[in-house]
């Protein structure tokens, strides 16, 4: 029997990683997180369900819980048959993740939206064998209401795929195993592809009060702007030429149809959470703008995206100050010390210049079919 | 205009110093207007016109402002809730281009800094407190450290500008014995600076001997709100304070030297 250790249990750790895990019958898991109501609720259970769209229905899978404890409570030697940690808590937290396994000899997946999540790790722990892989999925951190009352911690996610570092081939789990070049070219089709639009529909939807991410998609203008930043990405990335075009386009078309699934009820505040973590200068928002201004294309739609980012205001996020730094610090500040920017670079100019009337609009275009 | 959560005054305490400090970005050949108590202690035209521009920024807030830069300061020795703010702190450093100075606000409340904002224009840093519960570093929020051993940590010293000061070779000795003992102790040039890298987890306790309390205010609630230890003790009838920031273990020891250092 293998122990598999997922640290976080949220979206993928619970949603996902269940079902590329070798079968139930021969693997259990030990789940870890720091939400203390998550883990008592585990802890009361041997299992919950995850589903999987499959087919436009949905595949339900019983995973059995080994075991469900807060990182202060976790201790590795506790598991002897233990044969891998998948760490799934989010770019900020993997640190204190990865020092729950310190000095361990076991494969430690990092499954974040990070590359350099894995590197991290080996430089700041005596953890040697920690890979980087890419979760090629949508998985909400919730279900529909429905499978919610039988099981309340039900999570839906797509079939997606997972592609991981050929260096961990022994695991039997269900991956695409990829050379640096493969997992490369994945993770920058799944940087500019599917998070930059994912995130931009994720901040026009908070500002239209929709609940679900598939919700932005029916409301047409909005789709318009999402498809809109997809294309510009797109054409982004061919002009690149790193990439080839035939698989961008697969995967642009793939994204867009994923973002509609209405299957997944996939949280707008989940998809949205921690904007200043999205702001990035060589992440999903500016970086993206950047390489588009860089190929010689100006991002109309992805700049309304990035509006609609610096818009976004929920009282719970860990990034709920934002909305107090917009309010306090004048623009050429904000551009440069909390983005990053350089006075003077092009999209500074480009904010500074269009922003005020980029945000307008937007807030024009959401008043029309306010909810 | 009193919060109970200090959000507003927090607010207004970021955007004057921020305002005010960008004019630093573009800082041609620092004029320096004068010397003031020693020719140690430096003020430049920047100070006074950043001294200015707060102070308008400030002047809709109900509380008195005390700044290095006032004319009339002793009418605040007995103010309970004032503003306390510093144009440049590390005026020496600005003038001789050594980016760490700092333009530093913080507010007073009853003895305690509850809200605090300093802007290091040169490293493009802004630090501040959301209301009286949180600390960031530009995006990033601020949380102390974990304790530290004596000799694996790294501090940093203020001590005034006056050389005259009769237990000068008191703090000298001071210095050496924390220096000589430990992974070192450097001297910035500006407490607000000093005490913000504690924060930011650079350096592991800053510590000043009979600095003015403009050259703190700021940065020790910043320190406060970030979960650091604060040892503060004024001096009677006097903007001098003696201070220490840091993991409580480190400010314990630096504390019990300073007050050694007061009983010679």
């Amino acid at each position: 029997m293998q122990d598999f250790i997922v640290i976080g249990a949220g979206a993928i750790g619970r949603g996902y990683i269940p079902w590329i895990l070798p079968n139930s019958e021969s693997s259990s898991i030990v789940f870890v997180d720091h939400n203390a109501k998550l883990i008592q609720d585990m802890q009361h259970r041997d299992h919950f369900y995850t589903y999987q769209v499959q087919n436009n229905a949905l595949v339900k899978k019983k995973v059995v819980i080994k075991a469900a404890c807060l990182p202060k409570d976790f201790k590795l030697s506790r598991y002897p048959n233990a044969t891998a940690v998948f760490i799934c808590v989010g770019p900020r937290n993997v640190l204190d993740a990865a020092k729950l396994v310190d000095g361990t000899s076991l494969p430690v997946i990092c499954c974040e939206n990070d590359p350099r999540s894995a590197q991290l790790v080996k430089n700041n722990t005596s953890i040697k064998t920690c890979y980087f892989a890419i979760p090629d999925v949508i998985t909400s951190n919730t279900a529909p209401a429905d499978l919610l009352q039988k099981d309340s911690l039900s999570v839906v996610t797509e079939e997606g795929m997972f592609f991981l570092d050929k260096a961990v081939s022994e695991l039997g789990i269900h991956a695409v195993l990829c050379d640096e070049k493969e997992l490369s070219k994945q993770w920058k089709a799944k940087l500019y592809l599917h998070n930059t639009a994912h995130c931009v529909a994720a901040y026009l939807g908070a500002l239209a009060n929709c609940t679900y991410l598939h919700e932005v998609m029916q409301i047409e203008c909005l789709e318009k702007i999402v498809r809109g930043s997809m294309n510009e990405m797109l054409h982004t990335l061919k002009h690149e030429k790193t990439v080839p075009a035939e698989f961008l386009d697969w995967y642009a078309d793939k994204e867009l149809k994923r973002f509609a699934c209405h299957f997944l009820c996939d949280p707008i505040l989940r998809v949205a959470r921690e904007p200043l973590r999205k702001f990035a200068l060589d992440g999903r928002l500016l970086g993206a703008a950047q390489l588009c201004l860089s190929q010689g294309l100006m991002p109309e739609n992805l700049l309304t995206g990035i509006a609609a980012a610096l818009l976004f205001d929920c009282a719970h996020d860990n990034d709920q100050h934002l909305q107090f730094m917009r309010k306090y610090l004048v623009d050429p500040v904000f551009f440069t010390c909390i983005f990053g920017l350089r006075a003077g670079e092009a999209l500074e100019m480009i904010l500074s210049q269009r922003l005020d009337t980029i945000t307008q609009n937007l807030q024009a275009l959401v008043k029309t079919f306010e909810r | 205009m009193m919060s109970h959560d200090w959000l507003n005054e927090s607010g207004i305490a970021l955007s004057a110093v921020t305002e005010a400090g960008i004019l630093l970005w573009d800082k041609k050949d620092s004029l320096i207007v004068s010397t003031k108590e020693t020719y140690r202690d430096l003020v430049s035209e920047y100070d006074l016109v950043i001294h200015r521009l707060i102070k308008k920024k400030l002047s809709d807030t109900l509380y008195p402002i005390l700044s290095e830069e006032s004319d009339t300061v002793s009418s605040f020795l007995d103010t309970k809730t004032c503003w306390i703010m510093d144009p440049i702190d590390g005026t020496v450093n600005f003038a001789h281009n050594i980016p760490l100075y700092a333009v530093s606000l913080g507010l007073q409340h009853q003895n305690s800094f509850v809200v605090g904002a300093v802007f290091l224009p040169a490293l493009k840093e802004i630090y501040f407190t959301h209301g009286n519960a949180s600390a960031y570093l530009n995006e990033k929020k601020l949380t102390s450290a974990s304790k530290q051993k004596w000799q694996d940590s790294l501090f940093a010293c203020t001590f005034s500008s006056d050389a005259t000061n009769a237990k000068r070779n008191n703090e000298y000795q001071l210095f050496g014995d924390i220096n000589d003992n430990s992974r070192g102790c450097l001297r910035l040039g500006s407490a607000a600076v000093a005490i913000c890298f504690v924060a930011a987890k650079r350096i592991d306790c800053a510590f000043g001997v009979n600095v003015k309390i403009w050259d703190v205010a700021g940065a020790l609630a910043i320190a406060q709100c970030a979960g650091y230890t604060i040892y503060l003790s004024r001096k009677p009838n006097s903007f001098a304070v003696d201070f220490a920031v840091g993991s409580a273990g480190l400010v314990a020891q630096v504390q019990s030297m300073i007050t050694a250092l007061e009983e010679v």
